[in-house]
């Protein structure tokens, strides 16, 4: 009965080392373990976009970092509103970075009957390793060939730039405006930036006159053209930009503060390099009163105004 | 009632600005986004005329036929391939030629469909972005993106709504004054008859409305007023008639009952028997009251029984019964008939016999001993006349117009010597009356002789049913 209790004993501290042991082991292990996070692409829930999903990634050596970012795309998103875009059999055959270019290298699996979603998964991984700090393109292959593009051709090496999503912050869309506003009884004007996407053909003076016009994001700043100004056209021709508002703009706009709301838009206007010159067009006529101002002529920049 | 109109017209107000608006949104949109599509699939048919995948071969063919399309518009462009891949931008300094340009429409387009997407989260402005697919053969090979601001839109609609709010607030004051003085012309009125109706069916029938103006208003007000007028006069009648009522029944009443105590005191059967043949004549008196009472009564109800008659054989009637009154004061009574007979007029026989023989037994009641009543009939194209001529004492002007009334007397003690009720000439009156007709008094001479004519309409329509 002794002798029993006694192996009993024995085995039960040996499997109490045992587990202390591989605890210990692993949270060495992970506390050896380097973190970053990354964006990791994955397909949006209606099924028509990649969406970023931010991850925190571990590695242990810098240069195991695309890897880990593969795999964790190749596990699928964690986000249930996401989808995954490569097949859970994908494996990861290569994988070779050269300064920055990294070519990836999968195997058959990847590859699905749908071309527009293999174009996807491509994207995907592109714009995932791309968020890597010091990644600046990527190729991926299937069994060492490329992936065949429409044309026949192959999709080469990308950037993240190259690929253009609705969800980018920054894009060749983007643009930096410079917009004038001012500080409460100031009577200056004050430079600030601001980050506009022009999505559509609109001339980007046209997104400074509307961005004058929806007022400072800033609370120190504050608007001097009404809210309720509507800007029916804005037009350059050689260094002229014509600004074409509606009657609001000499209605709603105060006379007193008339000289700032010109130069707000005069000064923000000629911030861009092809505009020195602003003609005020009001219902598309020049016209001379707004305020104690004569709006008639041409107006340039005035520095002078600037706090 | 005020508060609830302004609520109403307040209410209506706001759905036809948000109905308006949104009538005027749906429109707008439909039109930007009908005309944005129809531009993507003029582009996507003339592409694919020219198609190519190469982008710098792309953006020389494609050029002339997106161009066309979207001059003089803010339009962006943008012709890819199933690839996502741009391969002609019409935004130059977006430099995105060659490069991958993924959306939501795209993707659909790209699956074969005609896709319309409304963003406000990708720029600064609101976008409408259509995308369609590009066919060959019936195979898609890439997709044409048209992206336009919709801000002018939402401008226009942001105009309009404000106007539109404006214009409500507007209307809601001019209703509210509107309503405000409609109250005060038809609502506060109206109160006013409200209460006084109210009042009047509580009994107070001196309550009366102010009038003022002539509109339909004051004409009910004015109904009210004779409405509580005409009760009240009922009223009067009435409190008088119970309180004659109560007099005429108290006196015989008050008779009988001394003559009871006195006959109690007495033990001479034959003076008891003169108490009794008084009480008898008392009784007598109370039954013709009560007679004459239901008589009255009945005429008040408006019941009459018309039948055919002949009015010569009923004034003939009349005399008859009346012939032992008058031979007892010695009076002579003529009847004088102008005509051999009478059409025939429709009558209930026994009011209008009650009514001829209460004017005749007045006429011989007041006549002295030994005098006479002259009894005439006669007609014309319209009326049957029948005229009783006393030679009594006669009636003064001013008491006239009185002697109908009920329980009217012009010499109270005499008219109850000769046992009258005051009720006689009072149910002549309604009789004749509720025939139609019509029954007036005059006198032969000054202080002399009464003349009391009765016409009686041919027409039985004039008959008061």
């Amino acid at each position: 009965m002794k002798k029993r209790q006694l192996i009993m004993s024995v085995c039960g501290l040996a499997a109490i080392i045992l587990i202390a042991a591989v605890t210990i082991i692993l949270i060495t292990r992970d506390m050896g373990m380097l973190r970053t996070s990354c964006e990791l692409y994955f397909m949006n829930e209606s099924e028509t976009s990649i969406e970023a999903e931010i991850r925190e990634i571990k590695y242990s050596d810098a240069n195991r970092l695309p890897e880990n970012v593969l795999i964790q795309l190749m596990n699928g998103p964690e986000d249930k509103k996401h989808k995954r875009l490569i097949s859970r059999d994908t494996k990861l055959l290569h994988m070779i970075n050269e300064n920055g270019k990294i070519s990836v290298d999968l195997s058959s699996e990847f590859l699905d009957d749908n071309s527009a979603k293999n174009m996807q998964a491509v994207y995907s991984i592109v714009k995932s390793l791309c968020s890597i700090n010091g990644i600046i393109s990527v190729r991926v292959t299937v069994r060492g060939e490329g992936i065949p593009t429409t044309d026949g051709k192959t999709v080469g090496y990308l950037t993240a730039s190259d690929i253009n999503l609705s969800t980018d912050v920054y894009t060749s869309e983007t643009n930096m405006i410079s917009l004038y506003f001012t500080k409460k009884d100031s009577g200056k004007l004050y430079k600030t930036s601001r980050m506009v996407k022009v999505a559509d053909q609109q001339p980007i003076e046209y997104y400074i006159v509307s961005g004058l016009i929806k007022g400072p994001s800033e609370k120190e700043y504050e608007a001097v053209v009404n809210k309720e100004t509507e800007l029916i056209s804005v037009d350059t021709e050689e260094d002229i930009c014509f600004v074409n508002l509606s009657s609001s703009f000499v209605e709603k706009n105060s006379g007193d503060k008339a000289p700032l709301a010109v130069y707000s838009i005069v000064n923000s206007l000629t911030e861009l390099s092809n505009i020195n010159r602003v003609q005020f067009l009001i219902d598309g006529k020049k016209v001379h009163k707004f305020g104690d101002m004569d709006i008639f002529g041409i107006y340039q920049r005035n520095d002078e105004i600037i706090g | 009632m005020v508060t609830t109109y302004i609520v109403i017209i307040a209410a209506s107000l706001v759905m036809l600005t948000v109905c308006t608006v949104n009538m005027l949104n749906k429109s707008l949109y439909s039109s930007e986004k009908a005309g944005v599509l129809a531009k993507a699939n003029i582009i996507a048919q003339t592409v694919s005329e020219v198609w190519s995948t190469d982008p710098e071969i792309s953006t020389e063919k494609f050029a002339l036929s997106v161009q066309n399309s979207l001059s003089g518009t803010r339009i962006r462009g943008i012709v890819v391939d199933n690839s996502y891949r741009v391969l002609y931008d019409t935004s130059r300094g977006s430099e995105m030629s060659g490069k991958v340009f993924i959306r939501d429409v795209l993707k659909k387009s790209l699956d074969g469909e005609q896709a319309v997407m409304i963003n406000d989260s990708e720029a600064e402005s609101k976008m409408l972005s259509v995308a369609v697919p590009v066919t060959i053969d019936g195979q898609t090979v890439g997709g044409v993106y048209l992206a336009s601001s919709v801000d002018k839109i939402d401008n226009t609609i942001s105009s309009a709504r404000t106007s539109l709010i404006i214009f409500s607030v507007m209307i809601a004051v001019i209703i509210g004054m509107v309503s405000f003085g409609i109250s005060t012309i038809i609502t506060a009125p109206m109160a006013e008859i409200r209460e006084a109706a109210r009042k009047i069916s509580q009994g107070n029938f001196k309550t009366r409305v102010k009038v003022s103006g002539q509109n339909d208003i004051a004409e009910m007000g004015e109904a009210i007023n004779y409405m509580a007028q005409e009760l009240e006069l009922i009223e009067d009648r009435r409190r008088k008639f119970v309180s004659d009522v109560s007099h005429e029944l108290k006196t015989p009443m008050t008779g009988i009952k001394l003559i009871c105590d006195t006959c109690e005191d007495i033990d001479d059967p034959q003076m008891q028997k003169e108490f009794i043949s008084d009480i008898s004549t008392e009784v007598d008196r109370l039954s013709r009251l009560v007679e004459k009472l239901l008589i009255l009564s009945r005429l008040d109800e408006g019941k009459i029984t018309l039948e055919l008659a002949d009015i010569k054989p009923m004034i003939e009637k009349v005399v008859r019964n009346l012939m032992p009154v008058a031979k007892k004061k010695n009076i002579r009574i003529y009847t004088d008939c102008r005509y051999e007979s009478y059409p025939p007029v429709m009558v209930d026989y026994d009011k209008m016999f009650e009514a001829f023989y209460n004017i005749a037994d007045n006429a011989i009641k007041y006549s002295p001993e030994g005098g006479h009543l002259h009894v005439g009939v006669d007609c014309d194209t319209e009326n049957i006349i029948v005229t009783f001529e006393d030679n009594g004492p006669g009636i003064p002007a001013e008491e006239r117009e009185h002697i109908f009334e009920r329980f009217y007397r012009l010499d109270d003690s005499r008219a109850r010597d000769t046992g009258g009720t005051g009720l006689g000439l009072a149910i002549a009156k309604e009789a004749v009356a509720a025939h139609g007709g019509s029954i007036t008094v005059d006198s032969v001479k000054e202080k002399e002789g009464s003349i009391f004519t009765v016409e009686l309409p041919l027409r039985s329509e004039e008959v008061q049913l």
